[in-house]
């Protein structure tokens, strides 16, 4: 066995930025920590360990022996004490894959978390309720992992010997890569299951430490508009999973730079220098302990299509990213769908036909036909046919392909019909009730978004922001060789 | 029972093509003679579909008639042995749960994936590959739709291993092969076996 330094690093060795053995997260640690940006000490086992963990059957001995070393290790960089006091060294264990899989794997908080580290974490911050708080967050996480996987009944026994805990949990995080999710998960996206898993052990941060403390997100631009504003949200006094889980309304990240301006000033002027270096607007993790700002994780911000493009545009303006980057990146999206439909004059209450569900959306004026076959199909070809049907069958599947819309007399948004709309991408409104009297040929308008279906042919405007204009511009500027 | 009914090994096949024509809606007459030839036809079967007024010749462009509709449902309804309509009818009633749960998931799944929702990619397919077991243990109990409906459980199968070899398109996609678009058909076969309406 090669010595157990090829297969646990922490956060002080020389290490590439290598996905493959640290994994998306262990990636994103090191790049921080090389930045000397405040990180939580951490050390991770790689993927390599995973695979060994899977052919033993458990971690072999030089790995629990290293594993104590670099516990040794976190409590001098901490100046804690695992699994007591004075001051209690606690730690989070997280899975850290090649390819993000959210969600699907195992992660434990405040680990560590013994009978002889409860009264010092109570005499160190002074507060009962923060220190029921860890212990919640930690049986919360630890016993399905202690229970393999298995629902519990809040009755597992966890070991009360910190270095049992961790290595429990080590293993624990190790055998959710082959948990039912996360193998459902890797078949559906073509993930390899030989990958395998590292495993993030970091020193924990409170962010439930009194009024001074608290866990944030912090988006370097706006996901859904692209603005170049950092926004974010912010729960104050409050820790890890607060955001994620649902368990607690976030406010605004705006109300942290009323509440510690300075950390806010921080935040943000770490956040500008991830985002120039990555180039790429960055999605951030932080936690403030007492006035202390840390950083748990930073990734590539997911983007709506339109924010995506407008970010693009602006990197290129800032210099961040070449001509040819830029064009690279809107190649990836579909531009001519950014564009929207909307009506030129806001339609009259008297030209409302039916009501129904707007089960997929978009707006398009055509003729209504009850078939589509040969002896309307001349029509299709100067016509945009509204296809109105009782409900639907399979034998209407070859008509709806044919359709620039689809009304249903019967049915909801789950029925077969708003299910085939929403696929072939055309606006569909459904259980519009009794339609006999629409006759064939009658010009009408369907607002899929809104769920009407109007009488006459009424008149759409193609809105195409001004932002895809340019990046249509710049792209057939840069196919023919101008730009 | 019309002509041409399922009383004989020909008679099925002609079943089948006229099924398969009624799903292509318009179809060209070569493309038609194609697919009595893969049910196991010769080119005078579909000449005798069309001389019975089941599928109509438009210039060369053929399409199933409404009394080749008619025809259809009575044939498959024909398919039913004495005997087999309560336990067919038992596995529709079971059927109908699934259909909604079915039509539940993949709407879950089509929301999932314009949201860039991963978890909830997970929990839409958990349900959908519930659903799929129930309806094979569904089919399997009351045994009349392993064999009515054996091409059709077969093509469920081929769908459902697609997804899960990673071409998630094959859940809801509108091309005929997809899981949607063949469970559509066999609520399709089901209701026309039992000469029952379609409901919403």
């Amino acid at each position: 066995m090669a010595d157990s330094d090829d297969f646990i690093i922490n956060a002080d060795a020389k290490t590439g930025a290598d996905k493959l053995l640290i994994g998306g997260k262990g990636t994103s640690l090191f790049w921080m920590s090389s930045q000397g940006l405040p990180v939580p000490p951490f050390f991770i086992l790689t993927t390599r360990a995973w695979r060994q963990w899977r052919e033993a059957g458990k971690l072999p001995q030089p790995h629990v022996t290293k594993v104590i070393e670099m516990v040794r290790w976190l409590e001098t960089r901490t100046g804690r004490t695992f699994g007591g006091g004075p001051t209690p060294l606690l730690v989070s264990v997280r899975s850290t894959g090649p390819v993000s899989m959210p969600g699907m794997m195992d992660t434990i908080l405040n680990l560590g978390l013994t009978h002889d580290a409860l009264g010092p974490l109570a005499k160190e911050f002074g507060s009962l309720q923060m220190v029921a708080d860890v212990i919640v967050n930690f049986l919360g996480t630890a016993a399905p992992v202690f229970a393999g996987g298995q629902e519990t009944d809040g009755t597992t026994a966890l070991p009360d010997s910190a270095t049992d805990q961790l290595l429990g949990a080590i293993e624990g995080v190790f055998a959710s890569w082959n948990n039912q999710r996360a193998r459902l998960y890797r078949r559906i996206n073509r993930i390899p299951d030989d990958y395998g898993t590292a495993v993030i052990v970091q020193a924990m941060v409170f962010g439930n430490a009194g009024d001074s403390s608290g866990t944030g997100v912090l988006f370097t631009r706006d996901p859904v508009s692209g603005d170049a504003q950092p926004c974010g949200e912010w729960v104050p006094a409050a820790q890890g999973e607060a955001i994620v889980s649902g368990r607690t309304t976030p406010v605004p990240v705006e109300e942290l730079r009323t509440a510690q301006p300075a950390v806010y000033q921080r935040l943000h002027e770490i956040a500008s220098q991830l985002e120039r270096r990555a180039r790429e607007p960055q999605d951030i993790e932080f936690t403030v302990q007492q006035g202390s700002l840390y950083l748990l994780q930073t990734r590539t911000l997911k983007s709506a299509p339109l924010a995506s493009c407008r970010t693009a545009l602006d990197l290129l303006d800032e210099g961040l990213i070449s001509e040819e980057e830029a064009v690279r990146r809107l190649s990836s999206l579909e531009l001519p769908e950014l564009a929207t439909d909307a009506f030129t004059e806001p339609p009259a209450a008297d030209a409302v036909l039916a009501t129904g569900l707007a089960a997929s959306p978009g707006i398009m004026p055509g003729i209504i036909v009850r078939e589509i076959d040969t002896r309307n199909e001349a029509a299709l070809r100067r016509e945009n046919l509204v296809l109105l049907r009782p409900e639907t069958s399979p034998h209407d599947l070859p008509a709806m392909r044919k359709a620039a819309a689809l009304v249903t007399e019967h049915g909801g948004l789950t029925s077969h019909a708003a299910i085939i709309a929403r696929e072939l991408k055309i606006p569909c409104v459904v259980g519009c009730g009794e339609l006999d009297a629409v006759p064939e040929g009658e010009e009408v308008t369907v607002d899929g978004s809104a769920g009407v279906v109007y009488r006459g042919r009424l008149a759409v405007d193609r809105i195409v922001p001004e932002v895809v204009r340019r990046a249509q511009s710049l792209m057939s500027r840069y196919e023919s060789g101008v730009a | 029972m019309a002509p041409g009914a399922a009383d004989s090994v020909e008679g099925l096949r002609t079943t089948e093509l006229l099924l398969k024509i009624l799903m292509r809606g318009v179809i060209e007459a070569g493309s038609a003679r194609t697919l009595a030839a893969e049910a196991g036809l010769g080119a005078e079967a579909l000449d005798n579909l069309i001389a019975a007024g089941a599928v109509a010749d438009d210039e060369g462009l053929l399409y199933v008639t409404e009394p080749g509709d008619r025809r259809l449902t009575e044939e498959l309804h024909a398919q039913l042995a004495p005997g087999e309509e309560s336990s067919m009818a038992a596995f529709a009633e079971e059927f109908g749960v699934l259909d909604t749960e079915l039509k539940s998931a993949v709407t879950a799944w089509q929301w999932a994936i314009r949201e860039e929702d991963q978890d909830g990619q997970v929990n839409a397919v958990e349900r959908w590959l519930d659903v799929d077991s129930r309806l094979r243990a569904a089919a399997a109990r009351a045994q009349v739709p392993t064999r009515l409906f054996r091409t059709c459980l077969a093509r469920l199968e081929c769908a459902r291993q697609r997804v899960l070899d990673g071409d998630p398109d094959q859940l809801s996609g509108a091309q005929d092969t997809s899981y949607h678009s063949v469970w559509f058909l066999l609520h399709e076969m089901l209701l026309r076996t039992l000469k029952r309406e379609r409901e919403g």
